[in-house]
Parts: structure tokens; C-alpha cells; sequence
């Protein structure tokens, strides 16, 4: 995708407190420097005394993203569009937390009213096809995105969206099409990577698998491929995986990702203690990424150490508050630590996130109200 | 780094908008080098030359319309006659065009010699219906046991009059529903411990063929992009009944006063009491499709708490849900705590949940190498120690849903075999290959399956339901030197079929509890004579916990043999011991 984060909300968010602005403008400052303590208290001041100060709170969830608060981000911004419900920066950064979040459901509407908006805005519409296919509306996802392709013909990403939306509705013919594009638009080793990405996201590991091997025969060195190869070959629950993760950090040591996935794939094969290192170090790369905390919370659970695991998940959870598999290790974790009313309650979200997930499939297949022609 | 990135490591794929079954996307772990240690039964169905050969009905051959075409029914095995031997009940479904005449559940009485006759029609059982569940019991204490059926309709209570015939008791019983529903899983226990059976019935989902969206209607409705007919996720679900017996031939029901009805959105399937937390009080499991499991925890004042998801039985491992349609309750790995089997949907694995004595499991699948089969729908299940070496191993049917996907796929066979996994003694089970007889290796697609020793010769048979074909019935035919004992309860002052009577054998410096349960495999009833494989162990010493709490304890019981044990008189003269003609080897 072309851009993330947008990540500074402007001053025109000030909404007239002058005697705050040099408070707010210290704030500022902070967060364009990179001191998010002294940010996050700066804008915190200036809502002690102006509780509706759309540029601080818009800052703070800016601050809140940015330390990989995203709970609290998300609070933020929705507290600053309650004040300023039109504002497009604010939907943007809300919409843009909630796709890292994956909760492309709660992101699909704001999305939407931002291309409803601006037609012309590229961002937002490759956002909403993302939204799209990832809530089952791939046909809409299809629609939209061919209309990007012509506005746009050269995005390699809209061709790689387009490729994953065909897969997706089952039209490989067209799928192909698309890639072919983008195979033809990049360099050969590229254009396989970005394949591989495709077929790995639709699920289709093995022609996924075909394209990295591909790809490291073209250039043995390309930067990614060792990794998700080893990606796939996980997927797979292929023993190979580990070897394709140790070229992916032999080529580059601080590949976090890579290191998270040796971790899993080492955890999935119970090698436990082997797996902590690799683990821990991810964690200490990507600190505001929840499923390291995740694994080495379920291992500290698994091998009868749930008040150690307790906090990893806490953290986890707050990381990422829809992920039912966390809520339900800590509540395990909780319950064997003999907090029997704490684990009930975090059981008890696990109930509500899969009982909206059976809600939303109820509504899909839509139980017809007009009786069905019987035979 | 985002969700897809966890997902692809718990190798599962986003499934909150399926309309389908709960399938994982796992793929199979790589097998290891077989042990090659020889395996001692040996299987092969004899059912047609048995006199099995009426096919069960259920459903279009070529492809269903509706989910309620594909789910099946159950098998029973169960001594209606007490004559020490065991008889076959098979239930049956329908179809929505034109179902043949002869479409109807069936009783099969055994000859005693290998062959069984068809007294269906003599013991008032002819019934035509799309009948699911089946649960067997002495509800009214009087010597005979009584049979509990589901339907998509309306459930039935038969008492059995102990002349060979049945008597439709439903509406007398006070077991009439309000309107049609459809019930899945059910289970007698007598959770009050009054020494009356209780009735559970679990409900499947809310179906209706006037709102419910036909095969094609919907998008949703897919699999692998290929239509296929609805559900069970994006039709409404169900709750769950308990009916207390009160002791004259009718039933109350304390769903509500009892919190049975408390627990909602789930899929209920196959419903085994048993006690999981070892206070002496009965406990029920339901396995639930595609939404969490549910663990009914008996509060021993009349009440039960649901509490699945803290106990470590409602999700798998990585929290999700699956398609929980199976279910087999035994002493896996010989702790004396009862554990759970439960099925799945293809493109996942069967989950082996190990308790810890007081109801807190713990998912071994990976670790005791199940993970390396994923690629059948799976069904009926159990726990058998088929080869009598004492230590119990797992046995699943499987078949698709959808016929019409292999047209489509054609890997994605129908029929697909019997799976048979051998406990090799250290916590790890090896996946049997073709070593197991021909009866494993066949391909059908099968739902209920119920395990027994329909020749009493000492080991484990197994009986079959097979959507649209005749059953089959798996004689097992075990060499070698191990030792058996069965252990036949009779309650007094607990329940007549002593269910809920848990027996808790040593042998050979091993420990394995069994309980005697009224539904079990796949909506299905197994054989209530509880079956221990000895190993070379010629004597076991037994302890009894009958289901009212009271102990009793029996020492150096000789092995090869079945006994049978009256509450409160131990070990006791019976004409159902006559039935074990055959000397032991």
C-alpha cells in the first residue's frame, strides 16, 4: 500500500483556545521530534483545560498510535470525531488503525464516507477495496478497483489487490490477467515476489511457494524472500521453514518478522525453549506487535507458568483488544491462577467478539423472510 | 506485522464470514517412520452377511438442498432383550423427494451366531423421519432398557415393555414439543442422583424449510467456491432442554431452573454426561459445530454452570472454534481422569483435550501426533483398546457433507475411509495405515458409529451408520496373548443402567477409568458392558463409584470374563455371563 499512518493532524484542528496554543505547540513539537512522553503529556494538559480540543486530541491519538496503544488511539480519535464528526484526517487515522487492526469492518464505513467525499482521493479508495474484500463484498472490492486500475493503470498495488479480489471470487482467469500485468510492469524477481504475496494471501501455498523458489533462483539475495518462503512453508507444515528462516536472518539479523515465525514454527513443534530467544528478540525489535507477547505468553502458560503468562497476554491483549485466541489463553491463564472472577470476565469478551462474528454470519446468508418455493 | 501473520501461523484462514462448518485450512503434519510394532486386531464388516442390508436413507444421493440432508444419525448398540446379547438399533432419515417406503429406523435382533433378524416392524419401532440422536436408559427402573430418539421434528421416548416391544410414551412422558425443533445430542443422567434417569436433549439450530435459503440461493453458501447447501453458521441457533423424571413416567422440564437454558449461539451436536471433575456428581459435554463447545458443569444442588471456554474444552488450543460433531469420553492416557476426543471438519485435525482431574483440559493433538490427519470430515469416534493391549486407542468414521464436490474436486471424495490411530503407550498415537483390516481402509461416508462386542468373543466390535447405504459392522478379530475383562453395573438405589457408574480397573501397574454413558461417538450408543484390554495382565482389581457417590471395591477379578456387579452385593451370578460361551484364550 502506497501509504500508512497519516500521522499529524494539523493545526487547523485548533479550535480557537489561544491561551493553550503554546502548550499545544511544545506538544506538537514533541511529537514531530519523537518524544511521545513529553507529547502525550502536553496534549494531556491541554484537555485538562479544553476537553474538546479537536487538535489535541487528535495529536494524542496520534502519540497513542505511534506507541502502539491502539485501544486508546482508537478511543481518541472516535472522542474527536464525536466533537468534529465530518473531519476527513481524523477518519483517515481512525480508519487507518482499524485496518492494522484488521477490524475491516469497523474501517469500511469511514472509508467509505472518504471516497463518497473526494473521489479523487487514490489512498482512501485502494483502503476501501481492502476493506471490501477483507468483510466478503469482493464484487463491490472488483468494482472498485478496476475503476482504479484505469485511473491508475501503473500502481503494481492495485494490480496485486486486484489479482487477490479475482482469486478471491474465484475468477483465476482474470486473477491471471491482472498478474500478468504486474508481472510485465516490474522486474521478473519482483514481480514473482509480489506474486507470491498474492497466492499466499488467497491461500494458495504451493503455487506461493513455486513463486519465492522462483525468485531466490533469479537473485539468491533478494531482500524478504527467505522469509516468506519460510512463511509459506509454515503454512504448509513444512520442516524446510526453519532453514528458509535461518537464510532470512543470516541475511538480515533484526528481521522480526522472520524471527516471530521461527519462534511459532518452533513452538508449533514443541521445541519450547528454543523457541524463547528468537521470540524475545522480535519482541524487543517490534515492541508494539501483540503475537510475540501472544506466544510467549501461551508458552509461559503451557509449560505451568501462568502468572508469568498473565502479563504477556495482558500486553497482548491491549495490543490487539479483537483477537479472541488471546482473551481466551489469558483467561486460562487467569483461571489457573486461581482469579476466578478476572478470567470469567475476559471469557466473557471471548462470548461477545464470537458472538458478534455468529451474528455477522447470520446476516450474511441473510434467513429469507418470504417463504422459499418448496418442492 | 498484522493478524495475517499469527493466522498464518496457527496455519488457520479467517472464517468469521463462512457460512459453512468451522474448518481450520490446517494442513497435515508430515508422518513420522511407522513403529512397526504389530497390531493385534484385525477388522472386517460382516454386515451384510450379518443380515445388515437395508440401507440408511437420509438425504438426496447426488446432493443436498439443506443442511438437515447431511448431519445423519447415530448407531446403538444395546441389549433390548436381555439375553446377554447385543442387538442393533439403527435410526433413519428421509428425503424430500420421494423417500422410499421402507425409509424407517430399524431394530435388529442378534441371533447369537454372527446374524441378526430385523424385528422392527414386531417391536413397534417403524418410523419414518429425519431422526438424529439416540440415547438408551432404564428411565423407569423396571429391568428393560428404554430408547430416547431426536429428530428435525419431533423427539420420541419408547418404553420398552420388556416383551420385545416398544410403546411410544412421548406425549404421556409430558416430552411433546411446543413446536418442531431439532434435536441433536441426548443423553440419560441422573444429574439430581435420585436414581431416576434425567433426560438432556441438545438442539442442533433452528431449521425451517420456509425461510431457509435453498442450496444456490445464496452466495454465502459455498465451499471451496462450489455451492453447497446452508449452515450451519449463518442460520440461527439453538438452546439446550433438560427434563427431570419425576419418577412416574413423566418428565419436567428444568432447562431454565436448572441453567441449561442460560447457554445460547451455539450448534449443538453429540451430549455425553459423565463426571469430568471427579466430585461424584454428572457433568455434561456438548459438542457444538462451529461455535464453542459447552461444558455443563453440575452444581450438585440441581443447577449446572456452563463453564467450557475456563475448563479449556469450548475452542481448540488457539481459541477458535470447530466443527465438534464427534465425541469420545475415556482414560486415554491411564491417569484415571476422564479425557475428551472430539471431530472435526476437514482441513483439520481431530482434538485430544487431557483433564487433569478436575475438569481443566489441556489440548494435546499436536503433541500426541494427531496432527498428521486432517483430510476427512470425521464423525463417530471412540475410544477402544482394539487390540486388548490396556491401553485404549482412537477410532473415527468420516465422510463429506457435500456429494457434490467431488463432481467439482474430485479429492474431495464423499466416501473417504475410517481413521485408526494406535496408543503407543507413551502419550504419542500412530496413525494405523491399512494395518487395521479391511473394514478400516473402506471407503464410505459414515456419521454414527457405536463400539461393542456384538459375538462376545472378548474385544471391540464396531457398528457403523452410513448416509445412504447399509451399515456396516466391523467384527474384530484380535490375535495374540492380551487379556480382557468386561464389567456389566446393575444400580439398586442408583439408576437400574447405572449410568453415571464410573469403574476404575488396575492392572498390570496400570490405572484406566471408564463410566458407563448413554450417548457417545457421534450422536450414537455404545455397548454399556464397560470393555478393558489387560495387556498381559491376567487379573484386574476393580473400584466401583456408582452413580449416587458410593464405592465399592473388588480385588484380583481373573481377566477373560465378564462380570457383572449389583450395587451394594458386588460380584454376582448372571444369565448374562452365560452369554461368554467362549473359553478364554
Amino acid at each position: 500500500m502506497r501509504a500508512l499512518l497519516c500521522l499529524l493532524c494539523v493545526s487547523r484542528l485548533l479550535c480557537g483556545a489561544d491561551a493553550l496554543l503554546p502548550v499545544f505547540q511544545k506538544a506538537a513539537a514533541a511529537l514531530s521530534s519523537g518524544d511521545y512522553a513529553a507529547a502525550e503529556a502536553g496534549f494531556q494538559q491541554v484537555l485538562k483545560a479544553a476537553p474538546n480540543h479537536v487538535g489535541a486530541l487528535g495529536n494524542l491519538g496520534v502519540v497513542y498510535s505511534r506507541t502502539s496503544r491502539p485501544d486508546k488511539a482508537i478511543a481518541t480519535y472516535q472522542r474527536a470525531l464525536r466533537v468534529v464528526p465530518q473531519d476527513k484526517a481524523l477518519m483517515l487515522n481512525l480508519g487507518l488503525i482499524y485496518v492494522k487492526q484488521e477490524s475491516y469492518s469497523d474501517a469500511l464505513p469511514l472509508f467509505e464516507k472518504l471516497v463518497a467525499a473526494n473521489r479523487s482521493n487514490l489512498q482512501a479508495r485502494e483502503l476501501l477495496a481492502t476493506c471490501q474484500i477483507n468483510t466478503g463484498r469482493v464484487a463491490a472490492a472488483i468494482q472498485g478497483l478496476e475503476t482504479l486500475r484505469k485511473d491508475d493503470p501503473n500502481t503494481a498495488f492495485v494490480l496485486y489487490m486486484v489479482g487477490i479480489a479475482y482469486l478471491k471470487n474465484k475468477e483465476p482467469e482474470k486473477a491471471r490477467a491482472a498478474l500478468n500485468e504486474l508481472v510485465a510492469a516490474s522486474p521478473p524477481a519482483q514481480s514473482n515476489f509480489m506474486l507470491g504475496k498474492v497466492y499466499y494471501e488467497s491461500a494458495r501455498f504451493e503455487e506461493a511457494a513455486e513463486c519465492y523458489r522462483t525468485v531466490l533462483e533469479l537473485d539468491g539475495t533478494y531482500a524478504g524472500a527467505h522469509r516468506e518462503l519460510g512463511k509459506v512453508l509454515v503454512s504448509q507444515r513444512d520442516p524446510a521453514a526453519e532453514t528458509e528462516f535461518a537464510a532470512a536472518l543470516a541475511q538480515n539479523a533484526n528481521d522480526s518478522e522472520a524471527l516471530y515465525f521461527l519462534g511459532g514454527f518452533l513452538m508449533q513443534n514443541d521445541r519450547l525453549p528454543e523457541a524463547v530467544p528468537p521470540l524475545e528478540r522480535a519482541r524487543d525489535l517490534n515492541p508494539g506487535f501483540w503475537g510475540t507477547y501472544f506466544y510467549l505468553g501461551k508458552m509461559k502458560f503451557q509449560t505451568g507458568l501462568p502468572r508469568e503468562a498473565v502479563p504477556l497476554l495482558q500486553k497482548a491483549a491491549e495490543l490487539n483488544p479483537g483477537e479472541t485466541s488471546v482473551y481466551y489463553q489469558l483467561g486460562r491463564a487467569l483461571s489457573a491462577c486461581g482469579r476466578e472472577a478476572e478470567s470469567r470476565r475476559v471469557m466473557e469478551r471471548v462470548r461477545e467478539i464470537k458472538s458478534r462474528e455468529l451474528d455477522k454470519a447470520i446476516e450474511a446468508v441473510q434467513v429469507q423472510k418470504t417463504p422459499v418455493q418448496k418442492r | 506485522m498484522t493478524r495475517r501473520g499469527i493466522l498464518a501461523l496457527l496455519a488457520a484462514l479467517p472464517a468469521s464470514l463462512r457460512a459453512q462448518m468451522a474448518s481450520r485450512g490446517v494442513k497435515a503434519l508430515p508422518r513420522g517412520a511407522p513403529s512397526g510394532r504389530p497390531f493385534h486386531a484385525h477388522l472386517t464388516d460382516v454386515a451384510a452377511q450379518a443380515g445388515l442390508r437395508a440401507p440408511t436413507i437420509y438425504g438426496a444421493e447426488s446432493g443436498s438442498d439443506y443442511i438437515v440432508e447431511t448431519i445423519g444419525c447415530g448407531a446403538v448398540f444395546f441389549d433390548y432383550d436381555n439375553d446377554g446379547w447385543l442387538d442393533i438399533f439403527l435410526p433413519c432419515g428421509s428425503r424430500f423427494n420421494e423417500a422410499p417406503k421402507d425409509a424407517t429406523n430399524r431394530l435388529y435382533k442378534n441371533n447369537r451366531d454372527g446374524t441378526f433378524t430385523d424385528v422392527t416392524e414386531k417391536a413397534g419401532l417403524v418410523r419414518s423421519g429425519w431422526a438424529c440422536g439416540a440415547t438408551v436408559g432404564d428411565y423407569n427402573n423396571d429391568g428393560f432398557e428404554d430408547l430416547f430418539l431426536t429428530y428435525w421434528g419431533q423427539n420420541v421416548l419408547y418404553r420398552n415393555n420388556g416383551d420385545g416391544s416398544f410403546t411410544d410414551v412421548t406425549k404421556e412422558a409430558g416430552l411433546l414439543n411446543q413446536k418442531a425443533r431439532w434435536g441433536s445430542g441426548c443423553t440419560w443422567v441422573d444429574y439430581d442422583r435420585d436414581g431416576r434417569l434425567d433426560l438432556f436433549v441438545a438442539n442442533y439450530l433452528q431449521f425451517d424449510l420456509k425461510t431457509t435459503p435453498r442450496k444456490g440461493q445464496d452466495t454465502a453458501c459455498n465451499w471451496k467456491g462450489v455451492a453447497v447447501n446452508c449452515g450451519p453458521r449463518g442460520l440461527l441457533p439453538e438452546t439446550h432442554l433438560l427434563y427431570h423424571n419425576n419418577g412416574d413416567g413423566t418428565f419436567s422440564d428444568v432447562s431454565v431452573k436448572s441453567g441449561i437454558a442460560k447457554a445460547k449461539g451455539s450448534y449443538g451436536l453429540t451430549a455425553v454426561a459423565a463426571d469430568f471433575d471427579n466430585d461424584g456428581w454428572p457433568d455434561i459435554f456438548v459438542a457444538c459445530d462451529s461455535t464453542p463447545s459447552l461444558l455443563f458443569r453440575n452444581n450438585r444442588e440441581g443447577t449446572f454452570t456452563e463453564d467450557g471456554m475456563a475448563r479449556g474444552v469450548a475452542l481448540n488450543d488457539d481459541g477458535a472454534e470447530q466443527a465438534g460433531m464427534g465425541v469420545a469420553v475415556g482414560d486415554i492416557n491411564l491417569d484415571g481422569h476422564l479425557d475428551i476426543l472430539t471431530t472435526h471438519f476437514a482441513d483439520d485435525t481431530s482434538t485430544l483435550s487431557i483433564n487433569d482431574g478436575r475438569a481443566n483440559f489441556r489440548d494435546e493433538t499436536l503433541r500426541a501426533g494427531l496432527g498428521v490427519e486432517t483430510r476427512f470430515v470425521s464423525w463417530g469416534c471412540g475410544m477402544p483398546d482394539l487390540d486388548n493391549d490396556g491401553y485404549p486407542d482412537l477410532f473415527v468414521v468420516t465422510g463429506s457433507v457435500y456429494p457434490e464436490m467431488e463432481r467439482a474436486i474430485p479429492e474431495l471424495a464423499y466416501k473417504t475411509p475410517r481413521v485408526l490411530f494406535r496408543n503407543l503407550s507413551n502419550g504419542k498415537f500412530e496413525e494405523l495405515m491399512g494395518e487395521g483390516g479391511p473394514g478400516v481402509s473402506a471407503a464410505h461416508s459414515s456419521r454414527g458409529c457405536c463400539f461393542g462386542d456384538f459375538d462376545n468373543d472378548g474385544d471391540l466390535d464396531i457398528l457403523i451408520n452410513n448416509m445412504n447405504e447399509a451399515p456396516s459392522l466391523l467384527r474384530n478379530d484380535v490375535s495374540g496373548p492380551n487379556h480382557w475383562l468386561k464389567v456389566k453395573l446393575i444400580g439398586v438405589v442408583s439408576n437400574r443402567s447405572a449410568i453415571g457408574g464410573r469403574v476404575t480397573a488396575r492392572y498390570g501397574g496400570k490405572v484406566q477409568a471408564q463410566e458407563v454413558l448413554s450417548q457417545s461417538g457421534f450422536l450414537s450408543v455404545s455397548d454399556s458392558r464397560l470393555h478393558f484390554g489387560l495387556g498381559a495382565a491376567e487379573f484386574a482389581d476393580l473400584e466401583i463409584r456408582w452413580p449416587n457417590g458410593r464405592k465399592e471395591s473388588v480385588a484380583k477379578v481373573p481377566a477373560d470374563r465378564l462380570v457383572v456387579i449389583k450395587e451394594g452385593a458386588g460380584i454376582i451370578e448372571s444369565p448374562l455371563t452365560a452369554a461368554f460361551t467362549k473359553p478364554a484364550r
